[in-house]
């Protein structure tokens, strides 16, 4: 689902909320009280608690390698959410699992699958959690809920679990009225302040540190990293790089006159499916796409011949959707990715082929602890 | 060029996004896009309990352009919403008309078939329902909200294996409070109040990071420990509920369930009349009737339940299907018994459910018609609910028969939930000991 809110315009998003707030019932009274009257679902359609908002892999200065992943998006302060435990069906309760995939020989299959497991939460809030590394336990642990920062050890490896500051920044109101002509509604040349849409909200974070040699293989230290969530089987959400699914993947192959037509969420689709097939079952989209935000400099007078080769070449390197990662290079975005790494900017040049560079905003609301688990305290 | 939603890029095609699943135009775009701050502006309100002034200006913009089905479709979400913070029926009316007269402009819109199948679910008009979720379903396969409308529709039809199969596909789909709170119903439904108990905790897990929905996945939570007898449990999930919604009435109404159940009738009394002052709620009036008979004040009873017939009389006038109620009021208080009676086969064959199995056979022993009466008993028990309600109702028909099985189904109903009814739990537990 990657960064939800991104995924269908911010008011898409909102509203697709309402429409689900309102369509399946809400917290307000019904009279038909005899009915299951379910509060709507946040966007979109799902539960945040499985939705992956961002992915990190970087290079801690003792040379180890930090894995996070982020769910529970746009938490506001004060709210206290938890990591899901399970996922009932009619008949059975699934466990659930937030996973680390790690492909170390360049297949995009993964070889090492660090997952993530935690259990219902006590009255304070508290979870147990348990890392596995191909089956193995390696980390035995706690959640800390609200501002608390329960530091799991086993060995080398480190663990953490809750409420942080979302260390993402992005001027996503900028960027849906980029193409306004009103002053100060888009970032465009940065001529107006601007503002980070996720100053101020909060995500659940789950940050590993552990030796680089338990991702990569004898003789190379390049590795891929994708993180999922899964209920029993199903894999419910993935991502690598950020906002792949969200700025490439259309919801559905829309008509021109936005009627809906009858065919299922792309999106949904690229969220349940793996890595290795991503070039023979999304490379169109990403190629669609791609020729649309190139044709966005064509009235400035870009020469769009060399267009169709460049958006090949970038279509090579967005699929698979990893996060391609030297653990023995301390660089950034593109390598891995760095909690302060502006991957807004990094990625914005590329795909529009320089129409727009950079959303004027630079860097976190918070800044980032030095030490583990790196990502500022949560706001309240 | 292919037109394709692109966040920020939409505007582009000039057919901007998709937002609710249709509709959009090309030559109106900013027009719709008010629309959708409307929206936006309702998620907001949805917290502080009055989407009204939003709600009025869509009704300006209905009125400004009569042939804009999109308006028509947020107007007719917009008097929902309204009926939910409320209770006021004559929205439901104002719901169902606007989403009409969106459904004649453009029957392709996803919005207005959601719409539609929850407003005729609201209404009781559950083969309505069904019909335009799944026509909204057709529009957006796998859509969460069209998926869990449907399966509510389906369980109210008493087609319990498709309304389970939709319960699964949003789960899986949109695992959410919602879709979770649906599988905890399935759950009760079969039997398994546990495993109720169960997805509700996962619910309130789900919900842990929205206020509201944490709040109402809490009260659906304090509901199931009620249901099974777990009163101190129950009393402390409505709280936790009135927590982070303070006014919350289902939750207001579970204390008040609380305090009958301990026997504190003079409190639930007490607290189902504050609530009627806020909320005209038919359920809360019986129950108020039930609690005032329990003390003997029939005549307080008597005004309780005329007050609860005049609030079904007002869902009626706004096209809700009220048989149901008003057959179940009059068969529990036996009145124009035989009336009641035909009222149950109707409001049966609108909607062949546990519910209403349970309530013909509770009609038909009340019209000491004692063998048809088990024999939908059966029917109504045979999904395995453990309802302290149905047990009772089938103790009285064993008893009508003149069967030894008749002290065990009081019994039972009493073990699974010694204070399932101010006015009857007292009559199951004498008769439970012969």
């Amino acid at each position: 689902m990657k960064r939800a809110i991104l995924a269908a315009l911010a008011v898409t998003v909102l509203a697709a909320a309402a429409l689900a707030a309102v369509v399946t019932g809400g917290p307000a009274l019904s009279a038909a009280a005899d009915h299951v009257d379910a509060p709507g679902l946040t966007p979109p359609g799902g539960n945040l608690q499985l939705d992956i908002t961002d992915v990190y892999a970087w290079r801690a200065r003792n040379g180890k390698t930090v894995l996070a992943a982020n769910v529970n998006g746009l938490t506001a302060p004060g709210a206290n959410p938890v990591f899901a435990s399970g996922a009932p069906s009619v008949a059975k309760t699934q466990a659930v699992t937030y996973w680390f995939k790690v492909d170390n020989n360049g297949d995009a299959v993964p070889d090492v699958n660090i997952a993530v497991r935690f259990g219902k939460p006590d009255g304070k809030g508290v979870q147990k959690m348990t890392v596995k590394r191909n089956g193995t336990v390696i980390l035995p642990g706690v959640t800390s809920p609200g501002n608390g920062v329960k530091i799991n050890r086993s060995g080398q490896v480190l663990g953490y679990a809750g409420l942080r500051d979302d260390p993402f920044f992005f001027d996503l109101d900028g960027f849906i009225n980029i193409l306004s002509p009103e002053p100060g509604m888009s970032f465009l040349g940065c001529t107006s302040p601007r503002t980070d849409f996720f100053a101020g909200k909060n995500v659940s974070a789950i940050v590993l540190e552990l030796p680089s040699a338990l991702l990569t293989r004898s003789g190379s230290s390049q590795i891929g990293v994708w993180a999922t969530t899964t209920t029993g089987l199903t894999q419910v959400d993935r991502m690598g790089r950020p906002a792949i699914n969200t700025v490439f993947i259309p919801n559905n192959p829309l008509p021109p006159d936005r009627v809906s037509d009858g065919k299922a969420s792309l999106k949904n689709a690229f969220n349940s499916s793996a890595p290795r097939n991503d070039q023979a079952k999304f490379r169109t989209e990403v190629v669609d796409t791609l020729t649309v935000l190139h044709s966005l400099n064509d009235a400035a007078g870009d020469d769009p011949s060399d267009d169709a080769g460049k958006i090949s070449g970038l279509a090579d390197v967005l699929l698979p959707d990893i996060l391609t990662f030297d653990t023995a290079a301390s660089d950034g975005f593109l390598n891995g990715r760095r909690l302060a790494d502006d991957v807004i900017d990094a990625e914005l040049g590329l795909i529009t082929e320089g129409a727009a560079t950079t959303d004027c905003v630079s860097q976190n609301d918070r800044a980032f602890r030095a030490a583990f688990p790196y990502l500022a305290n949560p706001h309240n | 060029m292919k037109c394709r939603l692109l966040f920020g890029f939409a505007a582009v095609c000039g057919a901007a996004a998709v937002v609710l699943g249709g509709g959009w135009g090309s030559a109106d775009v900013s027009a719709r896009a008010a629309g959708d701050e409307h929206l936006a502006e309702l998620v907001a309100q949805l917290s502080t309990g009055s989407s009204a002034d939003v709600v009025r200006e869509l009704e300006a913009a209905a009125l400004a352009d009569p042939g804009d089905g999109r308006a028509h479709a947020l107007l007719g979400l917009g008097y929902q919403q309204l009926f939910r913070e409320t209770a006021r029926p004559i929205y439901l009316s104002r719901a169902r008309d606007s989403l009409d007269a969106a459904g004649k402009l453009d029957e392709r819109d996803f919005t207005t078939q959601i719409g539609l199948a929850q407003v005729s679910s609201t209404q009781h008009r559950f083969r309505a329902a069904e019909r335009h979720a799944r026509q909204a379903l057709r529009l957006e396969p796998d859509n969460v909200a069209a998926l869990s409308t449907l399966g509510d529709a389906l369980l109210e039809l008493g087609r319990y294996d498709e309304a389970f199969d939709a319960f699964d596909h949003a789960a899986a789909q949109g695992p959410s409070v919602g879709a979770y709170a649906r599988v905890a119903r399935a759950r009760e439904l079969l039997g398994r109040s546990d495993g109720a108990l169960d997805a509700l905790e996962l619910a309130i897990e789900a919900g842990s990071g929205i206020p509201e929905q944490k709040a109402w996945a809490l009260m659906r939570y304090g509901g199931v420990l009620l249901g099974t007898g777990r009163v101190d449990d129950a009393a402390t999930a409505f709280r936790r509920s009135l927590d982070l919604q303070p006014r919350f009435p289902h939750a207001r109404a579970g204390l008040a369930r609380v305090a009958a159940a301990r026997g504190d009738m003079g409190a639930a009394v007490r607290r189902f009349e504050a609530l009627l002052r806020e909320v005209p709620s038919a359920e809360y009036a019986r129950e108020l009737g039930d609690l005032h008979l329990a003390l003997g004040a029939e005549r307080e009873a008597e005004r309780a339940y005329d007050r609860a017939r005049h609030f079904e009389e007002l869902l009626a006038r706004n096209g809700v299907r009220t048989m149901l109620a008003s057959a179940s009021l009059d068969v529990d208080r036996g009145l124009r018994l035989r009336s009641a009676l035909e009222r149950a086969r109707q409001a049966y064959h609108e909607a062949p459910n546990v519910e209403t199995e349970d309530l013909l056979a509770w009609a038909l022993v009340r019209n000491r018609r004692c063998v048809e009466a088990r024999a939908w008993s059966e029917r109504s028990l045979e999904l395995g609910t453990r309802d302290a309600t149905i047990f009772f109702h089938r103790g009285m028909i064993e008893r009508c028969l003149g069967t030894p099985m008749a002290a065990r189904w009081f019994a039972d109903a009493i073990a699974i939930d010694p204070g399932f009814s101010a006015r009857w739990a007292p009559l199951a537990e004498r008769l439970a000991r012969g």
